[in-house]
């Protein structure tokens, strides 16, 4: 499981490949807790690579989304696959975060 | 109890201390006894040196001896002859010293009065000196030869003879000398011939080599007294001491190599170390003693040395070996309490394990109205997957859920959630107060955003009639019609993410005979040894294989179950597996 933060101008690029099961949640949940504050910023999520996200993984983008609401900005999720879509149509998620 | 702690490490640490330490007496012991062989070994190797040195200078000294008797001999002849020639005396005496080197000097010491035109004492002498030989007459005032000197001792003697060691007058040194009497026809003696040897000489031919460094050599009489011994002016003391000690019969006296060779030793306080003295007499007249002197410290100096060097070095061996044994006894410590804690938890994890599972609704409920079965199977010893179930006012309610995460920390939240269900829907009948009643008390105090997915729904079983919530759980199978069917929900958001969520309710009427199966992420996403999921198709398959018979909700949960263990196999169970299926009768 890789991750990988960019800052850019405007945003956040976060960069998710791999599995993000219980076990990766962990380690991922440390790298991505400096995004719980983003100041306003959008966090976009990249996740050409991303193959699976099991319940712990969500736990972690509620968390991101939880604190760019307050900031008054959005969590935008990039090229998510059909199996992490439809878990996110079945579980309502798909309202809360934008998904492209 | 960490003063115990302490207390039983350093019990342990001095059992090991006492361990390393006989070790250590061990090869203390061993290393002595072996120092011990050792220095028998040199010992005995020091008597055959000794035996070796004696000899060898015995037979350079007896070399001296024979020699000068040899001298003598071979000229009394011509001295005799010459007797009536005094004159020319002295220069048969000069000119055969010439040959001998070792010799100081050669004199004939006449009977006094002899020659009644020479002096009243009379002793033509020829002397070794720096510049060349010297002839003199040695005898008047200065020197009386029948007080002293070798004519008086062979008077007395009246034979050949080696005499000395004596101080000489006129060359003021210490001599030895042989001489012997020289006859006139008539039988009796008339002079005494004989012949000086500086006993310096003799003790530098001694010590001109040493067996070691601070070794000499000594030269004594037969009753003991010294003829000479090294030159140094520094070793005179100790010459005159182990003089003393060879003639005093209170020292121990050893006879080695068969009884020829005898070693006393005495301990030096000057030099701080024992002396070793090792002497012999020599075969022939004069039966003098030589005797060879060595110092302990250079004899077994080395063997101390190794000794020494030896103990160091096991000394630090056995500080390395402590200290390594050390660090394996604390991290065996650490290892120990680490596995105490392990056990600990372990051990509190089969309590709550025990816990939660007294905190599920019997596992089978047939009644008139419904026939159902769940079982739950937690992956770690704790889960965080629920179900509940229980009829109150002819209706059923139930619930299947799943916290996010899994051990103990879902575990916990489960626990919270499970109680809010059965609070809430202990007096209240709408499904759509209850779910948000439980929402709104999940997301209080939930910083970490842990959510649990539920689905609950609540039966009229006199109707059929079924209102239900999905909040973002997996939808459910029904059976009805002979097929199995996915149930339409809306997808509402997991509970305790926001409180302001609204939950959508929705109805469906339940045939006699319908079964709903609910499950957890546990069946479709259980995992084989490819890391390949269960899936939503082969849970259809699994079911639609139930769909013929006449078949009891255990039955199809046994069926099902049986499934997936099938296909997971060997692999480790990645998720809580629960089940619920509600047969409506």
């Amino acid at each position: 499981m890789k991750t990988t933060i960019e800052k850019l101008e405007d945003k956040y690029l976060v960069t998710l490949v791999g599995e993000l099961d219980t076990a990766a949640a962990a380690e991922v949940e440390k790298t991505l807790q400096p995004l719980y504050n983003t100041n306003g910023l959008d966090v976009v999520i990249d996740c050409a690579g991303l193959e699976y996200i099991a319940s712990s993984g969500l736990r972690i983008l509620i968390s991101i989304l939880k604190g760019a609401k307050s900031g008054g900005s959005k969590v935008i999720m990039k090229d998510v696959n059909d199996d992490i879509k439809t878990v996110f149509k079945l579980t309502g998620f798909i309202n809360i975060f934008e998904v492209e | 109890m960490i003063g115990r702690d302490k207390f039983i490490l350093s019990f342990r640490g001095r059992r090991r201390l006492l361990i390393v330490v006989i070790a250590v007496v061990l090869v203390e012991l061993l290393s002595a006894a072996q120092y011990y062989f050792t220095h028998n070994l040199m010992e005995q190797e020091l008597d055959k040196r000794a035996e070796m040195e004696l000899t060898t200078k015995a037979i350079i000294t007896k070399g001296i001896f024979e020699n000068s008797e040899r001298f003598l001999k071979s000229h009394i002849m011509e001295v005799k002859r010459n007797l009536v020639h005094p004159d020319s005396l002295v220069g048969i005496m000069a000119w055969t010293l010439k040959y001998s080197p070792h010799l100081k000097g050669c004199g004939i010491a006449f009977n006094p009065g002899y020659y009644k035109d020479k002096e009243y004492l009379y002793e033509p002498y020829a002397l070794r000196t720096d510049s060349g030989i010297q002839c003199l007459q040695v005898a008047g005032e200065r020197f009386d030869y029948t007080k002293d000197g070798f004519y008086r001792y062979i008077q007395e003697k009246k034979a050949n003879s080696w005499v000395g060691p004596y101080e000489d007058a006129y060359l003021k040194r210490k001599l030895v000398s042989y001489a012997m009497p020289i006859y006139a026809d008539h039988g009796d003696t008339v002079a005494v011939l004989g012949i000086d040897i500086d006993t310096q000489n003799l003790g530098d031919t001694l010590n001109s080599r040493h067996i070691y460094p601070s070794s000499f050599d000594l030269l004594l009489t037969e009753k003991g007294e010294l003829i000479s011994g090294p030159s140094d002016p520094d070793l005179q003391k100790k010459v005159a001491e182990v003089v003393d000690v060879i003639n005093d019969s209170t020292f121990k006296k050893t006879w080695i190599k068969e009884g020829r060779v005898c070693v006393t030793t005495y301990y030096d306080k000057e030099a701080g170390d024992e002396l070793s003295i090792f002497y012999a007499s020599m075969k022939e007249q004069p039966h003098w003693q030589i005797a060879v002197v060595c110092y302990d410290d250079e004899v077994y100096g080395s063997l101390f040395k190794l000794r020494i060097r030896l103990l160091l070095l096991s000394l630090l061996a056995f500080g390395i070996l402590l200290y390594i044994l050390g660090r394996f006894a604390r991290s065996e410590e650490e290892l120990k309490r680490t596995t105490l804690e392990e056990e600990r938890i372990a051990g509190e994890l089969r309590a709550a394990s025990q816990i939660q599972q007294s905190m599920l609704p019997r596992s089978h409920l047939r009644t008139d109205d419904v026939d159902i079965c769940g079982s739950l199977v937690p992956a770690r010893e704790v889960g965080g997957d629920l179900f509940d179930y229980f009829i109150r006012d002819e209706k059923l309610f139930f619930c299947i859920g799943d916290v996010s995460g899994k051990g103990a920390p879902s575990a916990m939240l489960m626990g919270v959630v499970h109680s809010l269900f059965r609070a809430f829907t202990a007096h209240e009948n709408d499904l759509v107060k209850i779910m948000q009643a439980i929402n709104i008390a999940s997301c209080r105090g939930n910083d970490s955003n842990m959510f649990v997915t539920l689905f609950m729904g609540v039966l009229d079983l006199p109707t059929g009639h079924l209102r239900y919530c999905n909040a973002g759980h997996e939808r459910p199978f029904v059976f009805e019609n002979g097929k199995w069917e996915i149930v339409e929900c809306s997808s509402n958001l997991p509970i305790g993410l926001f409180d302001d969520m609204r939950y959508v309710v929705q109805d469906m009427q339940l045939p006699p005979d319908s079964i709903l199966f609910l499950y957890t992420d546990g069946l479709t996403e259980a995992k084989n040894k490819e890391r390949k999921q269960f899936g939503m198709k082969r849970t259809q398959d699994a079911l639609d294989a139930c769909a013929g018979q006449q078949i009891s909700p255990q039955e199809i949960l046994a069926s099902v179950s049986k499934e997936v263990h099938q296909f997971v196999g060997d692999a480790e169970q990645s998720d809580d597996l629960t089940m619920l299926a509600i047969c409506y009768i």
